[in-house]
């Protein structure tokens, strides 16, 4: 994402000017929007025209400027569709008008708060940051079953699912085998041709349990040079083979952690999620009571200061409740403050996901609480 | 970890009565009434003057006070009775005996009574036949306790015996509705009725074509079948059938208790299970190898390396199957290759990159017959990644080899403990594969001690390994009594067919079981006939003529060329296949029953949905093949009750699973944990826990990422069992207690 121009201080009201490039950028536009907020963009509408022979509608391209109501995201197209009313005086829409706009890659809009706090500055801050923005392909395959999925910053998207049905290698079928073998890696080799655009991506990790991705590696080089794919042939070198136990897309997290990976991709936002988590789940179950999960419990252990990491999944940040909203900005806050960490969770990406089954918000403590595990706190902020 | 009364996740008679099993939970519904009012029975014994009180009408639907209805006499049907009586007198006769022994059941109520009365309630020709037949069979292998007769559950029994005559079939409803009725230990005592009949019937095969004329020549067909349905059917079975408890959502279909198997397919489903059980029941000596043997899924588990390819590989050569030629030829491919010890693993593992690792990758099926079983082989592999092939390949399985390596160090690797963390090493497959095989219904298991001729068959090694592994697997719901020990060695060819050979083993291992010995030791798996067809998708493939075949095996039901089917999921919604041809056990077939493993051909039905025709890629492995009048459902929210095994980390809400469920596998997650229960009782210790950790019992709410089919545990054993596992390990394992959605 592109920084075109900004006029805002935390706690203030102020603005922002961005331009979206890829799609992980409208994944933090999603998170960026909220209702209540101006949004100025150009967008097209259809206005009544009249020419002296009967209506006629034409479709105008305006600049409009918002006030939000309602945001919808579409992650796989990468478009964000914003229904609001005009603020913008125009002989083509009235005041007060609703309207729809469409938020695009490469179509710049203006993004106006009233009030930005510690989370939307911190949002601006990652989404515009270059270097924080690594990606990963990776194809999970075992047989019968591939996932080719793109690691960015803060998305994980599953680019293509594949799926066959091979014949066991037993009776009349065990001819049929090698046939819907072949074919299978046949059409995850086209799917890693489409989705796989090796000057954004760092690498490309091919991973799964057994020998299908040993087997699929040799495929695809073999295929690259019989085809003349020069993209695969160019970065043969970034080809990388990892072990993880399953081909669903949760076995990334094994991919994304395992040490010769991780040291390509250090830093990235996914790999340090995931370690959090795990970091997280092992102290759950050594010392249960430093590791806690839900609003009452994480509120209570940060009263009293306790919060080394706070886990934070940014689906709690898209309420709409400012009072809410405010409270989990503060506790950010906080845990900065007193020098612990405050780790924002991607929920596009696979630990993010198991991080919002855990009611999104976790937090591993500094020293035992012994007396807050027995206590009984009502989940509500 | 978890025996404990039924209901409970291994019931304690999972083992010692496999045949009364379906009886405490599904069967009921056949009984004419719920045998857990304990009012009915007490009633119905108070008025024991009344030897067999007539069900009012076969069509009439039964009242839920079923004791005041049963007890109501009837003369349209002694009216029916009576013209019975000259055309088949002895008949009759037995009519008599069983309404006698049926009211003898109730007033006792004790299981010894009825299992006593037994031969006498049904309708074998003639009662000397039935003693003389009854005393063959003591002998045999089955044991005292008469639940563990040979010959396949109860219901399709009755249904098969039940058409000689309309009258025969009253009587017949009234001995299992009373014997249902008995409170708890009636069920019991009915299925060991049923046992008898079968044991009876079948026994003297001699007398077999005669009751069949009668049957014909008595049996006015549209008479029987009318009243067989009466008795399955919808309006007698909606009263005592659980209806209300279904979930909402899912209650749309019919709950499987109103099942009445189709009238010709009972018949031949019966005609089969005479000829199955007749060898049985007379000594195994006799029995020509013609005669249908039992099938037997037999699995054969083990940490990598321990020897299992190799063991039935030469195992497969010592009983013919693989000729010397082939022997040689894998002998000679192997050494080049450089893998000379891996020469007899190579009859099994085909696939090159399988010889090449000298690993096995799927689980190769192989068919082979014992004195006992008609054997279908699954060598499962025992490589950690390759664990969810074992899975669909145990979920098949009856019993199971437990192979461990016996040399020096082999067996302690295989049995280490896993250490924690995302990347610590996971436990010995032994410790996993054992969990999971008894997770996965196999209550039956051989522990065979391979490659003790490193330690010069030390039986002190063979013992060490035995002390060691026998706590472990009581620990995950084994009973002593379903395990054998006994070592062999695959490469060398030990104790597989024949007694051993080296001194130094036969030196100590005298008299003991050899592989196929212990392999003829296993008990039968009583076939669920009497439920809808389900048949897990396993395989599909096209076959030579262009029609698709799907591989599996029968869980429920039966099957027969011209049956109308449905697949669950469908390419299209209500479309309707019909079976063109069956091969069970590689060889064509006009039969297929539960417990069968079959490959099935289709064909589009007529009229039904279209008519298209079924392309292999459009059913995936996991599928299920259904009776269209009872499909399964596809969920994806459902609740299990699980045992939480050797996890390093607690199980908390939101975790990420890999389901597996019979040969289905899925990504889901832990959606809630709805309490811990007790491991004996049942009973709710902690109403929803923050986490669960190792060994405990829980109750959770999982979601799939996809649907897929699933059957309560109670219906369907097989449907209603899954494992969840993540990152290489198995986390836990359950059994389906609710559908949710």
């Amino acid at each position: 994402m592109k920084l075109l121009s900004q006029g805002f201080s935390k706690g203030a009201e102020g603005y922002v000017k961005l331009l979206p490039e890829e799609a992980e950028d409208m994944w933090h536009t999603f998170n960026l929007v909220r209702e209540g907020d101006h949004i100025t963009a150009t967008t097209f509408r259809k206005v009544q025209v009249d020419k002296g022979t009967g209506a006629d509608t034409e479709r105008l391209k305006l600049k409009l400027t918002l006030e939000v109501e309602g945001i919808e995201f579409d992650a796989e197209g990468g478009v964000i569709r914003i229904k609001g009313r005009n603020l913008t005086e125009s002989e083509h829409i009235k005041l007060g008008a609703y309207h729809s706009a469409e938020l695009e890659l490469g179509r710049a809009f203006t993004l106006q708060k009233s009030l930005w706090d510690a989370l939307d500055i911190d949002r601006v801050r990652q989404a515009t940051d270059v270097a924080l923005s690594a990606d990963l392909a990776a194809v999970l395959i075992t047989e019968g079953l591939a996932n080719v999925c793109l690691v960015g910053g803060s998305t994980t998207l599953v680019r293509a699912r594949v799926e066959a049905n091979l014949p066991r290698k037993r009776g009349a079928a065990a001819l049929g085998y090698d046939k819907a073998w072949s074919r299978f890696l046949e059409h995850v080799f086209t799917a890693v041709v489409r989705h796989v655009d090796f000057s954004v991506v760092k690498c490309l990790v091919i991973a799964g349990p057994g020998f299908a991705k040993d087997q699929f590696k040799e495929f695809l080089e073999a295929e690259a040079v019989r085809r003349e794919v020069r993209p695969l042939i160019e970065n043969k070198d970034k080809i990388l083979l990892a072990a993880a136990s399953s081909a669903y897309k949760h076995s990334l997290k094994e991919v994304l952690s395992c040490p010769g990976i991780a040291s390509r991709i250090k830093d990235t936002k996914a790999a340090r999620e995931v370690n959090a988590l795990q970091d997280f789940y092992d102290l759950l179950a050594t010392d249960s009571t430093r590791a806690f999960y839900g609003p009452g419990h994480v509120f209570a252990a940060a009263e009293l200061g306790a919060i080394q990491v706070l886990l934070l999944s940014d689906s709690l940040f898209r309420i709409n409740h400012i009072e809410k909203r405010r409270k989990y900005a503060e506790l950010v806050e906080g845990v900065r403050e007193a020098g612990g960490e405050a780790l924002i969770f991607s929920a596009m990406h696979v630990s993010g996901e198991q991080l919002n089954q855990l009611s999104g918000i976790a937090a591993i403590l500094r020293f035992p609480l012994p007396e807050l595990e027995d206590m009984e706190i009502p989940a509500d902020v | 970890m978890t025996k404990g009364k039924r209901g409970q996740m291994y019931d304690d008679d999972d083992f010692d009565d496999g045949y009364d099993d379906y009886d405490d939970d599904g069967y009921d519904a056949y009984d004419d009434h719920p045998p857990t009012k304990n009012a009915a029975p007490a009633a119905r014994g108070a008025g024991p003057a009344k030897p067999a009180p007539q069900q009012p009408k076969p069509s009439a639907a039964v009242s839920s006070a079923p004791a005041r209805s049963a007890a109501k006499p009837d003369p349209a049907a002694k009216a029916l009775q009576q013209p019975a009586y000259p055309l088949a007198p002895h008949l009759a006769a037995q009519g008599q005996h069983k309404a006698a022994a049926s009211s003898s059941g109730n007033g006792s109520g004790g299981g010894g009574a009825a299992a006593a009365a037994g031969p006498f309630r049904f309708d074998t020709p003639s009662p000397d036949d039935a003693v003389k037949a009854a005393q063959e069979r003591r002998p045999g292998a089955a044991p005292a306790h008469s639940a563990s007769a040979p010959p396949a559950p109860s219901l399709p029994q009755n249904k098969a015996f039940l058409r000689p005559s309309p009258m025969m079939q009253q009587q017949r409803q009234q001995a299992g509705g009373s014997g249902g009725g008995g409170g708890g230990g009636g069920g019991a005592a009915a299925d060991a009725a049923a046992g008898g009949v079968a044991g009876l019937s079948l026994g003297g095969a001699s007398h077999g074509p005669a009751a069949a004329g009668e049957g014909e020549a008595l049996g006015h067909p549209a008479a029987g079948t009318r009243h067989h349905h009466a008795h399955g059917g919808p309006g007698d079975q909606a009263a005592a059938a659980p209806a209300p408890e279904r979930p909402h959502g899912l209650h749309t279909r019919r709950p499987v208790s109103e099942y009445a198997m189709e009238p010709e397919l009972a018949r031949e489903v019966a005609a089969a299970a005479a000829a199955e059980s007749a060898p049985l029941s007379s000594p195994p000596s006799t029995s020509s190898a013609a005669a249908p043997k039992s099938p037997l899924h037999l699995v054969v588990l083990g940490h990598v390396d321990a020897g299992k390819s190799s063991l039935m590989g030469r195992l497969l050569h010592e009983l013919g199957l693989v000729s010397e030629r082939e022997a040689h030829k894998h002998q000679r491919d192997a050494a080049a290759a450089g893998k000379g010890s891996f020469a007899w693993a190579w009859v099994l593992d085909e696939r090159p990159e399988e010889r090449e690792r000298g690993v096995t990758v799927d689980v190769a099926m192989t068919r082979f017959n014992t004195d006992r079983f008609a054997v279908t082989l699954l060598d499962a592999p025992g490589h950690r990644d390759f664990v969810p092939n074992m899975i669909a390949g145990a979920a098949q399985a009856d019993a199971a080899l437990l192979l461990v390596d016996g040399s020096p160090g082999g067996f302690e690797a295989g049995f280490s403990e896993g250490s924690g963390g995302l990347h610590g090493t996971p436990g010995g497959q032994t410790r996993e594969h054992a969990a999971l095989a008894r997770s996965l219904g196999i209550e039956q298991l051989a522990v065979v001690v391979s490659k003790l001729d490193t330690v010069g068959y030390a039986q002190e090694r063979f013992e060490h390994i035995r002390a060691a592994l026998l706590p472990f697997l009581r620990s995950v719901g084994f009973r002593e009594s379903g395990l054998q020990w006994l070592p062999a060695s695959g490469p060398l060819g030990e104790n597989l067919v024949r007694p051993p050979a080296d001194p130094a083993l036969a030196g100590w291992w005298r008299g003991g079981p050899t592989v196929v010995g212990a392999i003829d030791a296993f008990a039968p798996r009583e076939r669920a006939v009497g439920r809808p067809l389900r048949m897990p998708v396993s395989d599909v493939f096209k076959s030579r003529s262009g029609a698709v075949v799907l591989g599996g095996k029968l869980e429920g039901g039966a099957l027969r060329p011209g049956s109308k089917v449905a697949l669950v999921p469908a390419a299209a919604a209500g479309q309707l296949f019909a079976v063109r041809s069956i091969e069970v056990a590689g060889a064509p077939a006009h039969l297929a029953r539960a417990g069968d493993s079959c490959e099935v051909a289709l064909v589009a039905a007529h009229g039904g949905g279209g008519g298209a025709a079924l392309e292999p890629g459009a059913v995936a492995a996991g599928a299920v093949l259904c009776h269209p009048d009872f499909p399964a459902v596809l969920v994806t929210r459902f609740e299990l009750r699980i045992v939480v095994l050797d996890v390093s980390v607690p199980l908390l809400r939101g975790q990420a699973v890999t389901l597996h469920a019979h040969v289905a596998r899925e990504e889901g997650h832990i959606t809630a944990l709805s309490a811990v229960l007790d491991a004996r009782s049942g009973e709710v210790t902690k109403a929803r826990p923050r986490c669960l950790t190792r060994g405990q019992t829980a109750l959770v709410e999982v979601t799939a990422a996809r649907a897929l089919v699933l059957e309560e545990y109670s219906e369907y054993r097989a449907l209603g069992r899954v494992a969840l596992r993540e990152g290489g390990r198995t986390l836990a394992v359950g059994i389906v207690t609710r559908l949710l959605e």
